[in-house]
């Protein structure tokens, strides 16, 4: 143990990756080591002689401290879950152990309090679980916004609801959120693809069957309507389904009864029904390509999922998001995303919507050693053609230069509108308006 | 001039959200006069947004509070001076003697001006609306106005 000697208490407890702060009998804080600083966001200097529940913030400093409860019993308490507030608004999720402090007499001095940032775990754990909330779908977009605003509304009535939107646009997301605001969220939800199995196989998926209803079938099978009983099922690309089969799902949303494929009765089944598609259903109802009925029933509630390209200012939060998420995935201390890398990003038209974002911030996390994503890091189909942009800025009508430009500022601002503004010397209103305008050219 | 401190004890709570009492002071010649109190709504903070919104208070000065309950704040208009800390006294003092530039001298470790509370969700990142659209009907509150 001789090593202690040479090496202070003070160096050790820096070189922690948890936070660890102490605190005298009067609440004062007397040591913050350096990642209770990093995880808090309060500078060492600032939180010193502070009390510990101005530096902290937690959703426990009022009225159930726990501290104060082992200082109480003089025994420690350990792995608490809670969150604490950071300066800039976001809440932080961590785990706390706490205990008193003793002098060699065994005399309480005062307490000493570790804590552990789970941020990390919990955004791994929520993409495993699939607990979305509305909190969980990032944007700034004000069109995307009002959407949002209205799912607890939505969630509450029980309704049907249609889903339009792109690919990539997050209508599944945006499904479970539903389905987790709702009185439906402790039961199951279940997510079908319609597009992704053929008719045959589709039917004995979503119904069930019965043994001896065809080759094979050596035993009862119980569908996706009855596996969601209670809870929510999730037609994904219900513009994809036979229309054999819509018949059989329009009598199930009017008559709440399932047919199982062999079965001579009905089953009754309690099931919201959420569905989804980014083809265009009305013109297939026009073309008789999806039934009429079916639309009208489905189109209680209908919500409209702006692409990406639609909300840029959305793109540097995301990836954000998506860098963060990829450095708990792998254990890496990615920074973030270079300038310029930001700026073709923001240049992108991204078809793939949020789900390509995703993908691109994934494969150059594989190339990307550490620091920032650099623009090498960025898949080849991207860069050059970002690059020929580049190198004609004036091409293309005025609506487009104005919109690219617009692109560009917020780029180099991070997204931050105002910001954009200020460089560009318009308003907000004119900001939205340029980026409108180039979302209805791309549209034309 | 009606202002209202969310209240933990008698200080000011660690978060607004965690308040457990509304404390309400007016302002006569510079000093601060108390007016009256509430305990916060048990029902959560879009409860007591909705109080303060219905009470047509020109302040509230709280503690930290999360970038969502912020936003909520702003939507329904309750003007908030937030992430301040001390004693309700020392608090209402100082903002019966100076306004917003005296009590901005009491904010809370790490919280500079510029900055605090405005950073990733206080620009309503990670929340939308919602809690504005989950808000119950209004409540009110009969709390002594002072002039």
């Amino acid at each position: 143990m001789s090593f202690l000697r040479d090496i202070s208490c003070e160096h050790i407890m820096d070189s922690l990756a948890d936070g660890v702060f102490t605190v005298d009998l009067d609440w004062n804080i007397t040591f913050f080591n350096r990642a209770a600083s990093a995880i808090t966001g309060v500078p060492r200097a600032e939180a010193l002689g502070r009390k510990c529940w101005e530096v902290f913030r937690s959703s426990i400093c009022d009225g159930a401290c726990a501290l104060k409860a082992a200082l109480k019993a003089g025994e420690s308490r350990s792995n608490r879950s809670l969150f604490f507030v950071k300066p800039d608004g976001s809440k932080v999720p961590i785990s706390i152990s706490a205990a008193p402090l003793r002098d060699r007499r065994g005399k309480i001095l005062g307490g000493v309090e570790t804590f552990r940032d789970l941020s990390a775990l919990m955004l791994m754990q929520k993409r495993l679980d699939g607990l979305y909330r509305v909190e969980d779908i990032l944007s700034k977009s004000p069109v995307f916004q009002r959407t949002l605003g209205i799912l607890p509304q939505i969630a509450a009535s029980g309704s049907t609801v249609l889903i339009l939107g792109e690919s990539g646009t997050g209508k599944e997301l945006v499904a479970r959120a539903i389905h987790n605001l709702s009185p439906r969220s402790g039961k199951p939800f279940v997510a079908v693809n319609c597009g992704a199995l053929p008719e045959n196989l589709l039917e004995s998926e979503l119904f069930g069957h019965k043994a001896g209803a065809f080759t094979d079938a050596k035993k009862d099978k119980p569908g996706r309507f009855q596996a969601a009983d209670g809870g929510t099922l999730f037609l994904d690309e219900i513009g994809d389904m036979p229309l054999p089969l819509q018949v059989k799902i329009l009598r199930v949303l009017q008559e709440r009864v399932i047919e199982p494929l062999g079965a001579v009765a009905g089953v009754p089944v309690n099931v919201r029904v959420i569905a989804a598609t980014n083809r265009e259903l009305e013109g297939m109802v026009a073309q008789q390509t999806f039934r009429s009925d079916l639309y009208y029933r489905l189109n209680v509630v209908r919500l409209a999922l702006p692409a990406l390209r639609e909300r840029p200012e959305d793109i540097p939060l995301l990836a954000e998001h998506f860098v963060a998420r990829q450095n708990a995935q792998h254990g890496k201390d990615i920074l973030g995303l270079a300038p310029e890398v930001l700026q073709r990003l923001m240049r992108h038209s991204f078809p793939g919507n949020v789900r390509e974002l995703e993908n691109i911030i994934e494969y150059a996390f594989i190339l990307c050693p550490g620091g920032f994503i650099r623009p090498e890091h960025l898949p080849e189909n991207l860069a050059p053609q970002e690059d020929a942009a580049q190198a004609a800025p004036l091409c293309g009508s005025l609506d487009e230069i104005k919109r690219r430009a617009a692109a560009d500022a917020l780029a180099r601002n991070n997204g931050r509108a105002m910001a954009a503004c200020r460089e560009l010397g318009v308003s907000k209103d004119t900001l939205r308006r340029i980026l409108g305008k180039g979302r209805q050219t791309q549209q034309d | 001039m009606l202002i209202c401190l969310a209240c933990y004890g008698d200080r000011l709570a660690t978060l607004m959200e965690s308040a457990t009492e509304l404390r309400f002071y007016g302002v006569e010649q510079n000093v601060p006069v108390p007016s009256g109190t509430t305990p916060a709504p048990g029902t959560g903070v879009v409860a007591m947004i909705d109080l303060l919104a219905g009470l047509g208070i020109d302040v509230l000065i709280c503690g930290g509070l999360s970038g969502c309950t912020l936003a909520a704040l702003q939507q329904s208009g309750v003007p908030v001076v937030p992430w301040i800390g001390g004693t309700a006294e020392e608090v209402a003092t100082a903002w019966a003697a100076g306004g917003a530039e005296a009590v901005n001298r009491l904010r809370l470790p790490g919280c500079a001006l510029r900055g605090c509370g405005r950073g990733r969700a206080g620009h309503g990142h990670r929340c939308s609306p919602t809690r504005a659209a989950l808000r119950t009907p209004m409540q009110t509150a009969k709390v002594e106005k002072s002039s």
